[in-house]
């Protein structure tokens, strides 16, 4: 699938294919005095799906934070389409071409799904018809044409993180962010809704950089996965995927899955102080 | 389009429950009713004092005198003094509130404090100080009708504000929303049903402010009217004057409660 995107990426421009969407060098993310992350070089290249993995608080979220806009990096150099990122979003109608889903999905519980899928377009300035239209639009492709006016309290777990992919689609942005969407899943749900994304994803160019506590997630969804170590973060190794696209759930029991997850498992364990039961 | 699919869609919570409400109101009004019969029994029993007397004496008595033309025209003056200082009490409560609320930490912190103090304080003895600075009349009235009730509301949304979700500021800011944007759309609505339920406290205590300062030092108004009643004992006028400004808080109180029930809409935390 990457491979397909990047061949008709390089046909409209060679050096447009080879320039990564998200461009990471010694970058350092630091709250305060707290170290969350060090020295972290990392590319992410058009239309890939690339997961960060690594011990709970081990400043995942943070690194996207910081592609997103929302934390300044300490030191380093953290490009988003060559434009460096300072944590300063810029005010006004679409700052980058990025979008961001939330750990916790951040939808307003006083907004229909429709108007929480619209206020993307409405703070980018988007005249009310369009706007309705588009969201109506991107709630059909996950899945939620029919309840367009129920609020999120009205909607089940599953829905509510469509909701919140439909406000990350509908901005056109090419870059998503997706901080663990999945995490209020049970395991076979998140398996099945996250393939069904990668594919509305593959058919829409998106580049995605997504964070997950699972790893069979990350096997099964991901073109590269970035291993993190325990807080103050570095990259452990990057690893990329064997597995061929597009993926059917039968991949789950192949022996190149087992062995990707086991590898994944031994890297994290590696670091594990082995003090948690 | 490839659409992501799921379980289907689990019907909209049923919020209304015809029994259980009805239960409510009978409850509610079955109260009101047996105060009002014991009210009546015990002033018929013992005798309709100075001050006190029956339900029935009231409607007949003293609700005609209330509502003939000099009378009305002092509960004009309140009410416009009321609505004067409610109206001021809703615009800048709130915008001061979430002024301080949202401004940065220290601002929130050493705000609460200050506004905490204010609200500790009784108003009552400054009143007239009031009266030197701004005269004796509507200016004066209406400056501690708001004083009253805008310490409140500038506590209560002072807090909603600092209260609000930082994944929502953050889901908003990633969408490009300004500061501007992020308040109006993000901070507003969140924090909207702790606004309203601060204007219902705001506008008993604008009420009260405007009333003390008529029963205190005034020529018109119902707290003038109320002060002639006792001083003329007469009991079933100034009850039925009290009665008046109790149904007009009520109403104001009814109104916003009902604003307060849509801003809550897809809010299953709020009453």
């Amino acid at each position: 699938m990457a491979g397909q995107r990047e061949e008709s990426a390089r046909a409209g421009g060679v050096r447009e294919a080879e320039r990564p969407r998200v461009a990471a060098r010694d970058l350092t993310l630091a709250y305060g005095d707290t170290t969350a992350a060090t020295d972290l070089t990392f590319d992410v290249r058009p239309g890939e799906f690339v997961s960060l993995i690594g011990p709970s608080g081990c400043g995942k979220s943070s690194a996207l934070r910081a592609v997103g806009g929302l934390l300044a990096p300490a030191s380093g150099e953290l490009l988003v389409d060559g434009t460096p990122v300072d944590g300063t979003p810029v005010d006004g109608p679409r700052p980058r071409d990025v979008a961001f889903v939330f750990q916790d999905l951040a939808l307003y519980p006083w907004r229909s799904a429709v108007r929480n899928v619209e206020i993307a377009l409405q703070f980018a300035g988007v005249g009310r018809a369009e706007r309705r239209a588009r969201a109506l639009d991107a709630l059909r492709a996950v899945g939620l044409g029919d309840v367009p006016h129920r609020f999120p309290h009205q909607l089940s777990g599953g829905m509510r993180q469509r909701v919140a992919i439909a406000r990350a689609l509908v901005s056109d942005a090419s870059i998503l962010l997706l901080d663990e969407p999945f995490a209020a899943l049970d395991e076979l749900s998140r398996l099945k809704i996250g393939e069904q994304l990668v594919t509305l994803l593959e058919e829409h160019g998106k580049t995605v950089l997504f964070v997950t506590h699972s790893l069979s997630e990350a096997a099964y969804l991901s073109d590269r996965i970035i291993v993190m170590t325990p807080r103050p973060a570095t990259i452990k190794e990057v690893i990329e995927v064997p597995l061929p696209r597009p993926r059917e759930p039968q991949v789950l029991r192949t022996p190149e899955f087992h062995a990707l997850t086991d590898r994944l498992s031994a890297l994290l364990l590696e670091d594990d102080p082995g003090d948690v039961r | 389009m490839t659409a992501i699919t799921g379980a289907a869609p689990a019907a909209a919570r049923r919020t209304a429950r015809p029994r259980e409400a009805a239960a409510v109101r009978l409850v509610r009004w079955g109260t009101v009713a047996a105060l009002v019969a014991v009210w009546e029994a015990v002033t018929r029993l013992t005798g309709s004092g100075d001050y006190l007397t029956s339900p029935s004496r009231i409607v007949a008595d003293g609700l005609p005198k209330v509502l003939e033309g000099d009378s009305l025209t002092l509960v004009g003056y309140t009410t416009y003094r009321f609505l004067a200082a409610f109206a001021v009490t809703a615009v800048a409560g709130p915008a001061i509130g979430l002024l301080l609320g949202r401004l940065n930490k220290h601002v929130y912190l050493g705000g609460r404090d200050v506004v905490s103090v204010l609200y500790a304080l009784p108003m009552a003895p400054l009143y007239p100080l009031f009266v030197l600075w701004l005269g004796l009349g509507d200016g004066s009235e209406i400056a501690f009708g708001a004083i009253h009730g805008i310490i409140p509301v500038i506590l209560m949304t002072m807090t909603a504000g600092a209260a609000v979700e930082p994944a929502v500021l953050d889901s908003g800011r990633a969408m490009g929303a300004g500061r501007l944007r992020r308040l109006l759309f993000l901070v507003v609505p969140a924090c909207l049903p702790d606004i309203i339920g601060a204007l219902k406290i705001g506008a008993a205590l604008s009420l009260l402010g405007v009333l003390l300062a008529e029963l205190m030092i005034s020529v018109d108004g119902v707290g003038t009217f109320i002060s002639t009643q006792i001083t003329n004992h007469g009991a079933a006028p100034l009850d039925a004057m009290v009665l008046v400004v109790c149904a007009g808080a009520l109403a104001v109180n009814a109104l916003l409660s009902a604003i307060e029930r849509r801003a809550s809409r897809g809010r299953p935390d709020r009453p």
